[in-house]
């Protein structure tokens, strides 16, 4: 008999499977999605019709940052919570509830996606992930959303639920790392939700419904990105949690300062949300000192993911000279590149750490306005949430689904190969976006190509860029199918008796050596709540002040080909008027 | 072999970045490569890194790392 | 198949007091350098490469629009 996860809570350890398999079929879905839209985008392979690639792009967005992920953290997050405090959920009824609706809310806005495919019927929620007015979906998209968010705060209920009858049980005792790495995360996702609940109930669902005429864009945008920037937060949450209490335990060390966790922790509390503006630094009708604000905090948050770096990095070197490793550099190699688990979770870091590079670009208020709704953008968040993120959810696979089937990993080689795979991948198709935005290559486009003009690379050419994307692409779906063949393996084998136990690292320096206050949860809230209360009341207050609640007249756009020909016609129009007033100047200088 | 056949394969993917950016960097010194001779570069190396991996160790070198253990 | 994690191989046991993280000092300084070179780098790239930009003109575009 072994001491895994599932042996000790196995009615949890199914609820935990149910979550992961959501998510993974969800990561299937989306990875199909992704390959047709990058062979359709650069021009490699097009079988779709143009106006298809942005259903391809919406299932993409959404499947993969909101049912993968979120699926996948509150599969991690039950773990902690069980695990970190060694009880079981309360009532296990109400943790298939939540489960059950976000299960239902995903499931209806999926079908609303999908129907855009069909024109059997009107059904179709072709709004790309972030959802902005004028563009309308079908009110199933937005309530599908609605009922998977609530999903979400039920299970941030049920996992406080838990805290506070252990803490009845250990009056005196520090909350675990894991546990307070899950309550701080669900704290800042419920300020977080705020601003998307009221996007969609107040303004998005009614206007959809027709029970409301028009909305002001302006407004619901701010509201998205409310939500839209400590989302990206709450992906990365988990992985983090990862980073901090798997990643140390299978480098062979400890977890260099447990403080130092809670910190970093607290900071992405406090500063998540104060944040959104900065997605919105071309927006016209925010004045610049909002977005100003919006800078400053977002400098701020970098350095809980600096302390990270610093944090890991260590807790990873512990491990290695516990394995022998000696000197600057040399200790590198006594780590154990090997285990999938480790080297996946290792080469997301390094990943992550390019990714902050560009992610300074894009919070930089000047240099933002070069890469602006270009592809560096989505080469940006390729690197987080496409690999930082994901790439850390697919290693730490490998040791949770012993955990959770019960049954032995299928291959640890493929395993291996697969994480290598994703990384390879990953940078030829990331490389060359950043590269494409640096050009000025839009992004949301699906031919991103024009008469009578060509992007010109400084080295190399743009079909080089292309070709590379494509092949990036292909490398990353097949390191998907990888990844399944190795869930598939080893669900179908047999039951095993000797997995490692249920075990998180420990640490150099406990939570003796952390200050009680940080354990002080609600005055951490109070203060992440003022802050969002001064970097978005008068913002706010302006939109409203000058567009009116539900804004000035505007049509919707159901994407259908009488309104993309409407739209174009009006583009067309005002890009030629801009074009005219442009050359004025240039004839005027 | 000098180091663990997982070590060698996470030193060939990190080569990527590296052959990927090689072009931007040679171009700031005007060497304008192609992208036949990018990979041509990035074969010999690949080639240099197998060489060195696979010579038999002369005693000097360290074991190889702890997870060399049997593949599976 | 073999299990997930060795955790023989530990040869000895470091505590708090005599563990020196000189080999993530040397890595982050790396990082640094990277970080600080290539922000040179973006000036040379994104501002002397490119024409200036025109942000107020499109504005109004928009908001036309």
């Amino acid at each position: 008999m072994s001491n895994a996860y599932i042996d000790d809570f196995p009615a949890e350890a199914k609820l935990v499977r149910t979550a992961f398999y959501s998510s993974f079929l969800a990561l299937a879905l989306g990875g199909v999605f992704g390959i047709i839209q990058t062979l359709h985008r650069t021009g490699y392979y097009r079988f779709i019709d143009s106006a298809d690639y942005y259903t391809v792009l919406t299932a993409h967005g959404v499947f993969l940052v909101i049912s993968f992920t979120i699926f996948f953290l509150v599969g991690v997050f039950t773990w902690a919570i069980t695990t970190s405090l060694d009880r079981g959920v309360e009532d296990l009824r109400f943790t298939w509830g939540w489960y059950g609706l976000m299960a239902i809310g995903i499931t209806l806005s999926g079908v609303a996606i999908l129907a855009g495919f069909t024109d059997a019927t009107d059904i179709s929620a072709s709004v790309l992930f972030t959802f902005y007015a004028p563009l309308q979906a079908h009110p199933m998209f937005y309530l599908g959303l609605v009922l998977f968010v609530v999903g979400t705060w039920l299970a941030g209920a049920d996992w406080f639920r838990s805290w506070w009858a252990w803490k009845q049980e250990n009056p005196d005792a520090r909350i675990p790392l894991p546990t307070f790495m899950v309550l701080t995360t669900m704290l800042m996702w419920y300020i977080a939700t705020l601003g998307v609940a009221a996007a969609i109930l107040l303004f998005l669902l009614p206007w959809s419904l027709g029970l409301v005429d028009s909305v002001n864009p302006l407004l619901t945008r701010t509201l998205f990105w409310f939500f839209g920037h400590p989302v990206v937060y709450f992906w990365l949450m988990p992985a983090y949690m990862m980073w901090y209490i798997m990643l140390p335990k299978v480098s062979g060390g400890k977890l260099f300062s447990d403080p130092l966790a809670r910190v970093v922790f607290v900071l992405f509390l406090i500063l998540s949300v104060p944040t959104g503006i900065h997605h919105q630094y071309l927006d016209p009708g925010i004045a610049e000192g909002f977005k100003f604000i919006a800078m400053t905090n977002t400098m701020f948050l970098l350095l809980p993911s600096l302390l990270t770096a610093f944090t890991v990095v260590a807790s990873m070197e512990h491990g290695a000279r516990q394995r022998g490793g000696e000197g600057y550099f040399g200790w590198l190699t006594a780590l154990p590149w090997r285990d999938p688990v480790f080297t996946g979770m290792a080469l997301a870091g390094l990943m992550f750490a390019a990714a902050g590079f560009s992610g300074m670009i894009n919070a930089g208020m000047n240099i933002n306005y070069l890469v602006h709704n270009t592809f560096w953008v989505v080469g940006h968040f390729h690197l987080t949430v496409g690999t930082a993120v994901a790439l850390t959810f697919m290693a730490v696979t490998y040791w949770f689904l012993p955990q959770i089937t019960g049954r032995a990993l299928w291959s640890r080689s493929v395993a291996l190969g697969q994480v290598v795979l994703w990384f390879v991948g990953m940078t030829f198709m990331s490389n060359a976006m950043h590269r494409g935005g640096l050009l000025g290559v839009p992004r949301r486009t699906a031919e991103p190509q024009y008469d009578g003009f060509e992007f010109e690379a400084a080295v190399g050419s743009m079909g080089e860029l292309q070709a590379q994307i494509a092949l990036g692409g292909i490398l990353l779906t097949l390191s998907l199918v990888l990844f399944f063949a190795n869930v598939f393996g080893t669900a179908l084998n047999g039951r095993s008796d000797e997995l490692p136990a249920n075990e998180y690292a420990g640490t150099l320096s406990g939570p003796e050596d952390a200050p009680l206050v940080l354990d002080n949860l609600k005055l951490w809230t109070a203060i992440a709540v003022v802050l969002v209360i001064f970097a978005y009341t008068f913002p706010l207050l302006s939109i409203v002040d000058r567009g009116g609640l539900f804004g000035p007249d505007i049509n919707p756009l159901p994407v259908s080909l009488e309104t993309v020909h409407l739209l174009a016609f009006v583009l067309e129009s005002h890009a030629t008027g801009a074009l005219e007033s442009i050359a004025w100047l240039g004839v005027s200088r | 072999m000098r180091i663990s056949k997982a070590g060698l394969l996470v030193v060939l993917a990190l080569l990527a970045p590296l052959l990927v950016e090689l072009r931007t960097v040679l171009s700031w010194v005007n060497v304008e490569l192609t992208v036949l001779e990018t990979a041509v570069v990035g074969a010999a190396l690949v080639v240099v890194i197998l060489v060195w991996a696979f010579l038999p160790e002369n005693g000097d070198g360290k074991t190889a790392e702890g997870d060399a253990s049997s593949e599976n | 198949m073999c299990p997930m994690t060795d955790e023989s191989e530990q040869r000895r046991e470091i505590g708090h007091d005599e563990y020196d993280p000189v080999g993530t000092l040397a890595l982050i300084t790396v990082y640094f350098l990277i970080i600080a070179l290539l922000w040179v780098f973006m000036y040379f790239v994104e501002f002397l490469g490119n024409e200036p930009t025109v942000v107020g003109t499109f504005l109004t575009v928009v908001g036309l629009a």
